[in-house]
């Protein structure tokens, strides 16, 4: 329904409705400890905040397991129906030691909020319990001896204390982590452990053993708390009930249902109906059974729905080598480990193609007005139509249409009612019998001026002529009748009548473009009055106009000679244009034709940078087609090669289909192993990645470390090696040494072991083997050698040929000095290091030497996640708390001091834990284009988020920067949220406003603001809506 | 049917921004100084009970007992 963007990372997302409300309302405290309270007005479909905060406190240890939230609205008055209007509050537990509650008035508005004290340090879980007529908390946590208990409090509001609540339990399961609050009439808590569950109340206590596992998950399947679904860190799905008689438990009982995605999180939506979400796979929309399938599972998937988190590694790849990147993840956790191959645009499935050159312009036809197949593909050259047609071997082969001219070129073709056809050549108007393939009759240029651009439709045909003539015909049944003339002042470039009314065959609209005054003008038909004149601007004509609708909105786009498009909202009873916008498509010509792909219509831009253009929501959506050069294009949906595009490409006819109109295709190759590490050799044409195994085998539970060769096109897994136990696979990298001409993978394990493998016959062949003294964290190629992260060191090592013709690598030289060096990048000599805590720094390696020296460092005690060098001087770096910054090499510093450390330039805050960046781009990238210049920077974060940064000229800069800050003025943020505060630099140590980065998706959103708010924005910045839609949609086109 | 890719919220509204009284903070009162001030007034409270029943003997403890029982 709605995507809402929110500034901030959420930690706890709770529904709950205050007493007098009519609706629930949305409580969302972030990880930087703000908090709103969100109603939804289903009238004017907005979020409207009701309360919002901040509730960190100055002092404080944030609470363990990085920052868990625990919140929960106390509703038991509601449910008991006592309304106490002073037991209502909002609890959370932020740091160790501090409970903060945000009490509610009797009107249901918040007040004040305070902290009290719990004496419980290590607390694992906190629930409100139900049926309690004070506000009552049960705690579970951990005592100094590691032991696990429960304990209630009542909160006293009156008193901002805790009371010594009505019971607790000592000594429980040492796995205990979970607590499930159970509902009236039954109240009480489960509390849910590794080897026992425990129901647990004031006067009961029931306990089950269960089989040794991990619950990540519950979700209660009736109101009145009797069943409970729980999910695992394997993904088994069990179902939990408690057994009752009248109000007393008697007991427990658990049951096994099946498998799905490892769950985060269980909501039992109706009917047996559940979705799972799950942040290490897929989540899921699964129904439970009543019975068992073959396998003796309950669970039925319905529906997945991608996730690509956590993204560990990933690569950018050519796999069609079209000069487009793909992204490859590993993606998933455990037994829901994947790889994901993320690809930008449409991709054209190839079905056919044959060798054709100076193609001009291709129709296709159907052989009867009622066949739902064409048959006919029209293929016009400068001086000669062909005729190709589907013969029955399923071939395309050449053949005749008797009434057609075929010793010219075809202006334009289309089917016509009365099983007829249409060809226009620059003489005449020919009406063929689709049936007979005779000709039915003729109309003919005036002598003296010839056609030169027409179109049609399946009753009307528009053409002109020389000398600024313009004709308009109606087709009947063996007849065409002249209509209307019309002399206009110019020629005529282009000229459209697609109808998009109510009548399919008829158009009350026609759109011409013209040379000379550079306008594009809308006559009606049939009568051909001028209604609507509209001056392009600018001195290239236009060459390409359609008439088009999507999700019943009008357009007229006007394409441009050299690769702009133009579109207008076109108001189709008075012809009027509006809200003009222009993009940069490619830099030549564009053709466009519409084409229907899951009956939806769609408009395709042929050009240098072939572009399919559409609607989502109402909204007009570019998107690449990846393929490099398209001159022309028509659908051609035949019975051998149904819903087919033909396409005019580099002296090649093309048949093919085309993929789901959309921006992203991912396409999962599912592992059941969690893949950690994957590299691509172009040579081999295989992937390597390295992964682990884990086995349950009757609750012996080991793990299998292994290398993987995959084909890269099949991703069939071609070979496998196999490492030593618990030996983590911790780095790969592809490569080639000097004086050696093959190529190899390496690999760096966490035992401390370099391997060098060859791909022989599609097996991997280990051929040399180098014992380190640590875990290998990174591979670098490097110089013709190889570069090793090593626990603190940096190492290089020769690839060394022993007399007996084998090889070894053999150690050169080392640099010492970090904490642990993580991440490495190199370029020329230079190398950055991303330390454990110490920021980054830079190394240089000295050949004549032979030895690695620091040359600079950042003194910042950053705890990295991944490096990358952006250019000679910059460098980029991702830390722990979620941000981002680069820093610069001060060569030109006056004193060795200043020439010895990295300067901090930007930092931002992202809101994503990064593990890799990568060089690259998702879209084919044109050279001679604008935005051809930016190199871009790919990333992948835990939450499965792939993003695109870019480095920005300065001028660009400057211009996004302004729009930015107008855009946060305009664009507001839910719930109060401040997006200059949430893209400030923060970690434990600074807050610092964000410098020298700019939020793309915020400034990308200026294209969904209506005419109003862009006219606001274009006045503040003093610069045209056209001028600022073009420049936004540029950046658009970068990933 | 292709796939609804949800629309991107984009507030522009002013009611994204809360009524005066429900911006919250945290009562910045120190936690211990509280637990002090309310431990005060716990043992004062009944002293104060106590006086009033003694008034006529301890008329003089009565003006100690108020001036202490503004702790804040």
């Amino acid at each position: 329904m709605l995507d809402v963007p929110i500034y901030g990372r959420i930690a706890t997302l709770e529904l709950f409705r205050p007493h007098g409300e009519t609706q629930d309302l949305l409580f969302i405290a972030t990880e930087r400890y703000k908090f709103c309270v969100l109603q939804w007005d289903a009238e004017t479909s907005e979020l409207i905040t009701r309360a919002m905060g901040d509730v960190s406190d100055r002092i404080g240890r944030p609470t363990d397991n990085g920052q868990v939230v625990y919140c929960q609205c106390f509703h038991c008055v509601l449910i008991i129906g006592i309304i106490d209007p002073d037991c209502r509050l909002i609890g959370l537990h932020l740091y160790d030691g501090l409970f903060k509650v945000i009490p509610f008035d009797n009107k249901g508005q918040l007040k004040e909020a305070f902290n009290i004290r719990l004496e419980e340090l290590q607390v694992l879980d906190i629930k409100f319990l139900y049926g309690c007529l004070k506000p009552t908390i049960v705690v579970l946590y951990q005592d100094n001896k590691d032991a696990r208990h429960v304990k209630t409090y009542e909160v006293s509001l009156k008193d901002k204390d805790f009371v010594e609540g009505p019971w607790s339990q000592n000594n429980l399961d040492n796995g205990a982590a979970l607590l499930i609050p159970v509902p009236p009439p039954l109240c009480g808590v489960l509390i849910i452990g590794e080897e026992t569950i425990v129901y647990c109340s004031a006067n009961a206590f029931k306990a089950i053993p269960i089989k040794p596992s991990i619950t990540r998950a519950y979700g209660r399947v009736d109101a009145d708390g009797s069943r409970y679904l729980l999910g695992d860190y394997n993904g088994l799905l069990q179902l939990l009930v408690i057994t009752h008689e009248r109000e007393k438990v008697t007991g427990l009982k658990i049951e096994l249902l099946g498998d799905t995605s490892i769950a985060s999180t269980i909501s039992y939506l109706d009917n047996a109906v559940v979705f799972i979400g799950s942040s290490y796979g897929d989540s899921q929309l699964i129904k439970l059974n009543m019975q068992p399938d073959a396998k003796g599972s309950y669970v039925e998937v319905l529906e997945r729905y991608v996730n690509l988190g956590p993204i560990v590694d990933f690569c950018v790849v050519d796999l069609e080598r079209q000069g487009q990147g793909q992204v490859v993840t590993c993606s998933g956790a455990y037994k829901d480990g994947s790889l994901r191959v993320v690809r930008n645009g449409i991709g054209i499935n190839e079905q056919a193609s044959v060798e054709l050159q100076g193609i001009k312009g291709m129709w296709s036809l159907r052989s009867s007005t009622d066949d739902p197949f064409d048959t006919f593909l029209v293929v016009s050259f400068i001086s000669e139509t062909r005729i190709l047609a589907m013969n029955l071997e399923d071939e395309l082969e050449e053949t005749e249409i008797e009434g057609f001219y075929s010793e010219v070129q075809t202006l334009f073709c289309h089917d016509a009612v009365y099983n007829q056809l249409v060809q226009v050549t620059s003489s005449s108007v020919r009406l063929v019998s689709s049936i007979t393939r005779e000709l039915k009759n003729e109309w003919a240029a005036p002598s003296g001026y010839s056609i030169n651009v027409a179109t049609a439709n399946a009753t009307q045909v528009l053409l002109a002529t020389g000398g600024g003539h313009l004709v308009y015909l109606e087709i009947g049944d063996g007849v065409l009748t002249e209509v209307k003339h019309a002399q206009l002042e110019y020629d005529v470039s282009c000229l459209d009548i697609n109808p998009i009314g109510e009548n399919p065959n008829y158009s009350h609209l026609a759109a011409v473009g013209m040379w000379t005054d550079i306008s594009v003008q809308i006559f009606s038909l049939p009568d051909l009055n001028l209604i609507t004149r509209e001056p392009l601007g600018g001195e290239i004509i236009p060459r390409s106009v359609l008439l088009c609708a999507f999700e019943g909105i009008s357009y007229l786009l006007c394409a441009l000679g050299d690769g702009h498009l133009l579109n207008f909202l076109l108001n189709t009873s008075t012809g009027e244009l509006t809200d003009r916008k222009k993009i940069s498509l490619g830099t030549q010509p564009i053709t466009l034709r519409t084409f229907s792909s899951k009956s939806t219509t769609h408009v395709f831009a042929a050009s240098d940078r072939p572009t399919v253009i559409y609607s989502s929501n109402k909204k007009m959506l570019y998107s690449n087609v990846n393929l490099k050069e398209v001159s022309h294009m028509c659908p051609f949906n035949s019975a051998a090669f149904p819903d087919s595009l033909a396409i005019a490409k580099e002296g090649e006819l093309t048949i093919g289909t085309i993929d789901d109109i959309q921006k992203l295709h991912i396409r999962s190759i599912l592992l059941g192993e969690h893949a950690r590490r994957i590299c691509h050799q172009e040579q081999s044409r295989t992937f390597a990645i390295c992964s682990i195994k884990y086995n349950q085998s009757g609750g012996d539970e080991s793990e299998m470390h292994l290398i993987r060769l995959l084909d890269d096109q099949t991703f069939d897994i071609v070979s496998t090696y196999s490492l030593d136990t618990f030996e983590y696979g911790c780095s790969i990298l592809s490569c080639s040494f000097s004086d050696d001409s093959s190529v190899y993978y390496c690999v760096g394990t966490a035992y401390g072991r370099i391997l060098v493998f060859m791909v022989e016959d599609g097996k991997l062949q280990l051929v040399a083997e180098k014992e380190t003294k640590g875990a290998v964290y990174s591979l670098n190629a490097f110089n013709g050698k190889l570069l090793a992260a090593i626990n603190q060191k940096i190492q290089l090592y020769k690839w060394m040929l022993r007399d007996d013709g084998s090889r070894e690598l053999q150690s050169e030289c080392g640099h010492h000095g970090h904490i642990l060096a993580l991440y490495v990048q190199t370029r020329g000599d230079f190398i950055v290091v991303g330390d454990l805590m110490k920021s980054i720094s830079l190394l240089i390696y000295k050949h004549e030497e032979g030895a690695i020296e620091e040359r600079a460092r950042d003194y910042n005690a950053n705890w990295m996640s991944a490096v990358e060098i952006l250019d000679d001087d910059i460098y980029l770096g991702a830390e722990n708390s979620f941000n981002i910054f680069t820093v610069r090499k001060n060569s030109e510093g006056a004193t060795d001091e200043e020439r010895g450390r990295l300067d901090v330039v930007g930092e931002y805050h992202l809101g994503e834990f990064i593990n890799r960046f990568r060089h690259g781009s998702l879209v084919m990238r044109l050279p001679d284009s604008d935005v051809g210049q930016i190199p871009t920077a790919i990333f992948g974060s835990v939450n499965g988020v792939i993003g695109v940064i870019a480095s920005l000229p300065h001028e660009q800069y400057v211009f996004l920067e302004k729009l930015q800050t107008s855009l946060r003025k305009v664009i507001k943020g839910v719930g109060g949220l401040s997006h200059e505060q949430w893209r400030s630099f923060n970690n434990e140590k600074k807050t610092v406003e964000a410098k020298n980065f700019l939020d793309g998706d915020l400034i990308e959103s200026f294209l969904d603001l209506n005419r109003s708010k862009m006219d606001e924005i274009s006045k503040q910045m003093g610069v045209s809506v056209e001028e600022l839609c073009k420049r936004v949609e540029e950046l658009t086109r970068l990933h | 049917m292709q796939k609804m890719t949800p629309t991107t919220y984009q507030p522009t509204h002013n009611r994204t921004v809360p009524p005066p009284d429900q911006v919250i903070t945290t009562e910045s009162k120190n936690i211990l100084l509280r637990h002090i001030y309310q431990r005060a007034e716990e043992k004062l409270r009944p002293k104060r009970a106590a006086s009033e029943h003694l008034l006529p003997e301890h008329g003089c403890k009565q003006l100690r007992a108020s001036v202490q029982d503004t702790p804040y």
